[in-house]
């Protein structure tokens, strides 16, 4: 595949975003390759549902 | 823009970005915490096993050309920049981002009971 760029000026106006996090990009500009993998592990057995325990005072 | 935790913020060109994230949360009803429940985390897979990738198949010939290479920015309002979040004015030429998250929630009562 022949893939051509021709950049003639990029401006950008405003932008507002909450929150840029856990490996993310916020690019204004030119990039050849992006690879973004996660993994987000909450399964049944996360959920732990236990009696109150007083702690001793320690 | 408050940057916090590894955040970065890059105004002009890169070669490679490559961000890493490990979180590891707990949240309990009460929040009484040892303070080592951090230490051992081998004992989960989901921070050694290794995350596919997304396969190139196809070769790519990538040509660009900068008439006028100026990038005009106005205003970015980001509220928070956090665990290796980038903000990135500029070109790069890869991008190799892999985030790890795991949430242990503990509670006395069993929260689903109302709503099945």
């Amino acid at each position: 595949m022949n893939y051509t760029v021709i950049n003639r000026g990029l401006s950008v106006g405003n932008i507002t975003v909450t929150a840029v996090a856990s490996s993310s990009v916020l690019l204004v500009g030119d990039t050849e390759s992006i690879a973004c993998s996660s993994i987000f592990d909450t399964p049944p057995e996360s959920l732990i549902i236990t009696r109150p325990f007083v702690p001793i005072a320690s | 823009m408050s940057v916090d935790s590894s955040g970065t913020v890059q105004i002009g060109d890169s070669n490679q970005i490559t961000p890493e994230t490990k979180i590891f949360a707990i949240q309990r009803e009460q929040p009484i915490f040892k303070g080592n429940e951090y230490e051992d985390l081998s004992s989960f897979s989901l921070y050694s096993q290794s995350l596919p990738t997304p396969l190139l198949t196809e070769a790519i010939n990538h040509v660009t050309v900068h008439e006028n290479p100026v990038i005009k920015v106005n205003s970015i309002q980001v509220l928070g920049v956090a665990a290796s979040g980038v903000v990135h004015v500029g070109s790069t030429r890869t991008i190799q981002a892999e985030s790890r998250v795991k949430n242990i929630r503990e509670f006395f009562t069993d929260p689903n009971e109302g709503n099945e």
